[in-house]
């Protein structure tokens, strides 16, 4: 029975990692496409093909710090509202989910809008950088809430009392 | 330093409304790519004081088992008002998976035809958008298939061009009709006016190719029907009507195009068989970057190449 449910919680576990990095390719590239309009004329350091789809009109390159921080944020909020496990495992297998996720829609985009064969649009996404670069980053936002969420806050600790105390009540 | 649950709950509150405004976002992006393809939408120049219209007008077609078919027509500036002019008329045909109005999205036809009109560069003329699926994904290569009431080729050529000329004041014969398209549609427009010669005066295949896809659900893997339906096999059996009916065909390739090879040998068969053509090899692959930016030179290419509009 415990093995049943076990396993249940780690289909669970990993249909949620699925959805948190669905979600974060969603959310990120949707706030890079309202922010491109704003941000282009910006400059500096370009991250080709952050918006795949909006090659055509030369409208799929992101400043670089624009980048960074709508990746590492959407992380963040995406382990702030989902958090199936809490540890540096989970972060890592989210990273890569999110990786398969990003390298997917970023090689249908190319096939969609080049019009090559599907396989030339994944050798192509798997040269793309962005498709590197945003997991690591979402990755790094989520390990920042694991990093928080490892820490009980001071009331449940308190609660809880010191370890020591627990084991001789359990004793009694 | 530990989160509070106060602090968390307002951190969590705040991560859904930026995955909310994400998804919005997102939303955009898709549907702007698939009405736009990126690009924003078309808006004419402060230049153009006379604007066409379009309207969108339902075919029945007898070839197609009596189906109904929907059509775009652009009309150019003033064609109300010059109610004793007759106007010429070019068919687009676009390419799978498509819909006609990508012609007006995405290529900027209609706004084309104004701004040529404007500069005085061109002259007006009728552009008809049909629909040669039975959804934006199926493929029916604009062909008369194998199977019965699959005749898009008959549709086009014969119950379309009918119809047109029926509703609108055009010029009624192969001097005042042109037909274009682009992929799947140049293909088509290839293969239709090859079938019927002296039908459209001008030809313009944009990345088409001139061998017919063997597609089960179309042709049947019979092998006759792919030849008749592969321009570059049929054109040698139709070049001295081409001459006589002095058809011009226009067409172009991308550098990168994988269809290249076909348009590179179909050039060379047309200048064999000295049928009236030109082809340009440009830089690109097989994208909507090229069709938009090549265009204006497909539409001002049919408008001089066609009869000058006469009255009524």
């Amino acid at each position: 029975m415990r093995r049943v449910a076990r396993s249940g919680a780690f289909v669970l576990a990993i249909l949620a990692t699925v959805g948190r990095a669905l979600l974060c390719v969603g959310v990120a590239t949707g706030l890079l496409y309202l922010l491109r309009p704003y941000v282009a004329p910006l400059g500096g350091t370009l991250v080709s093909d952050a918006l795949p789809l909006d090659e055509l009109p030369n409208h799929a390159a992101i400043p670089l710090p624009i980048f960074v921080a709508v990746w590492s944020g959407v992380g963040l909020s995406a382990a702030l509202l989902i958090q199936p496990r809490r540890s540096w495992r989970a972060d890592v297998g989210f990273a890569c989910v999110l990786w398969l996720c990003a390298l997917a829609g970023t090689a249908a985009s190319v096939f969609i809008v080049r019009q090559e064969s599907p396989l030339s649009g994944l050798e192509t996404a798997l040269t793309i950088p962005a498709v590197y670069i945003a997991p690591l980053l979402a990755g790094l936002g989520a390990g920042l809430v694991h990093i928080q969420r490892a820490q009980p806050p001071r009331t449940a600790r308190a609660r809880a009392g010191t370890p020591s105390e627990s084991r001789s009540f359990r004793r009694a | 330093m530990a989160l509070s649950l106060p602090r968390l709950r307002f951190l969590q509150l705040l991560a859904l409304s930026v995955c909310a405004v994400g998804v919005a976002g997102l939303l955009g992006y898709i549907d702007n790519f698939w009405l736009y393809r990126g690009y924003p939408a078309p808006r004419e120049p402060a230049y153009v004081k006379t604007r066409g219209h379009t309207e969108v007008i339902r075919v029945k077609s007898d070839a197609l088992g009596g189906r109904v078919q929907r059509v775009y027509v652009y009309l150019p500036p003033n064609y109300d008002a010059a109610r004793t002019r007759r106007y010429p008329v070019l068919y687009l045909l676009h390419g799978v998976p498509g819909l006609p109005q990508v012609f007006l999205r995405i290529v900027r036809a209609g706004i084309i035809d104004d701004e040529l009109v404007a500069q005085r560069r061109g002259q007006p003329l009728i552009v008809v958008m049909p629909s040669g699926s039975t959804g934006p994904f199926t493929d029916k290569e604009w062909a008369n298939g194998a199977h019965p009431h699959e005749a898009w080729e008959t549709f086009v050529a014969r119950d379309l061009v009918r119809a047109i000329d029926a509703r609108y004041r055009t010029i009624r014969a192969g001097r005042g009709r042109a037909i274009a398209g682009l992929s799947e549609g140049g293909y088509g427009a290839l293969n239709i006016s090859l079938h019927n010669p002296g039908e459209f005066r001008v030809i313009e295949s944009w990345s088409g190719y001139e061998r017919a896809s063997d597609i089960r659900s179309i042709f049947g893997h019979n092998r006759s029907l792919l030849a008749y339906n592969s321009p570059l096999d049929e054109l040698p059996s139709v070049a001295a009507k081409l001459r006589r009916t002095h058809s011009f065909i226009w067409f172009y390739s991308g550098r990168h195009d994988r269809l290249r090879d076909q348009n590179d040998d179909f050039a060379a068969v047309l200048t064999r068989l000295h049928v009236r053509h030109r082809y340009l090899v440009l830089g690109g692959g097989h994208d909507w970057r090229l069709w938009r930016g090549e265009a204006q030179a497909a539409i001002l290419t049919a408008e001089r190449a066609l009869s000058r509009p006469g009255s009524a």
